[in-house]
């Protein structure tokens, strides 16, 4: 893409180094599914169901169960998830929240306190 | 003055140095503003007035260059010469510190530009290429302020200005980096809680 403009060089170099920075590497970041997914977990869990992973892959309504899966596997990847061996059947296993996720609500939780504040 | 001898032209250019002015003075401000932070909060690791092993301005240096092009490296001109070491005896000193430690950001982000390919709008930059960037601009930063105190015959040692001054430099840009980074995500988890609400 061709720049003309000095200002919107300016700005789109900011929107460039604003995107490398939210994405630097040791802090979590989610995508959309990857979002909706965890919260989805997070609410079955806190109503004290068990999920295994064939049913949390269809907890998401508008995503295929191979991107469910792939997701998963990002979640477990950056910590935020973990799979429990079913102690009476090995081939199942049971999705729980690490104490990353944990944190990860409550600062969300912060979030809301505070939105709910400022309106 | 009579406005017809304002043409378009002599417009455009006025209105384009009020803002290259605004934008190094913008610079040289959040400079001297990191300067004094960094002076209070690490006053005990600080080994001079320029050195020290948590250098958090430097963060500033890359910024400023990668946003604003040559209106950052007057700012940071500008911004290292008011907050110039004034026990430093020889007159030129000061001006010649204060144009390295804007020039030397600028050369280190054209030749990272360079080496991966970057457009001048960064479209496309990874966050792990911020590193070699902070990396580049302390050896950059080190290296022309060593080669300065060479010539000009000021003293330096391995071990007392240029590591603590090429750590300090790159600790001091990650640390600000990652500070940034979480203050863009509270913002938009903010924003985005925010905006759910209102729908």
């Amino acid at each position: 893409m061709k720049i003309t403009s000095k200002h919107s060089k300016t700005y789109l170099r900011f929107l460039s180094l604003a995107s490398a920075i939210h994405d630097m590497p040791g802090i979590p970041h989610l995508d959309s599914t990857e979002e909706k997914l965890l919260n989805l977990i997070a609410v079955s869990l806190f109503q004290g169901n068990k999920i295994n992973v064939l049913e949390a892959m269809s907890l998401v309504p508008d995503a295929s169960p191979a991107t469910v899966h792939r997701r998963l596997k990002t979640l477990r990847k950056k910590n935020l998830i973990r799979l429990d061996v079913d102690s009476d059947d090995n081939r199942v296993k049971y999705v729980e929240m690490t104490d990353l996720a944990l944190e990860y609500f409550g600062k969300m939780g912060h979030c809301l306190t505070a939105a709910q504040k400022s309106t | 003055m009579n406005d017809e001898y304002l043409g378009p032209y002599n417009y455009k250019f006025a209105h384009a140095v009020s803002i290259f002015v605004m934008q190094a003075l913008l610079v040289s401000l959040a400079w001297a503003l990191l300067f004094q932070l960094n002076e209070y909060i690490f006053s005990d690791i600080t080994v001079s007035k320029l050195v020290c092993w948590v250098f958090l301005p430097a963060f500033i240096r890359m910024l400023a260059v990668m946003i604003f092009d040559w209106a950052g490296v007057f700012g940071l001109v500008l911004g290292a010469y008011i907050t110039r070491d004034l026990t430093v005896a020889n007159g030129l000193t000061p001006l010649m510190l204060a144009l390295i430690s804007g020039i030397g950001p600028y050369l280190s982000m054209k030749f990272c530009q360079k080496s991966f390919h970057l457009p001048e709008s960064f479209d496309g930059l990874r966050p792990q290429q911020l590193f070699i960037f902070a990396l580049a601009g302390s050896v950059m930063n080190t290296g022309l302020n060593h080669f300065y105190y060479q010539i000009s015959g000021l003293e330096y040692s391995l071990y007392n200005t240029f590591i603590p001054m090429m750590v300090g430099d790159f600790f001091g840009t990650l640390l600000m980096l990652y500070l940034a980074a979480l203050i863009i995500r509270t913002l938009r988890y903010y924003f985005q809680t925010k905006s759910d609400f209102n729908e």
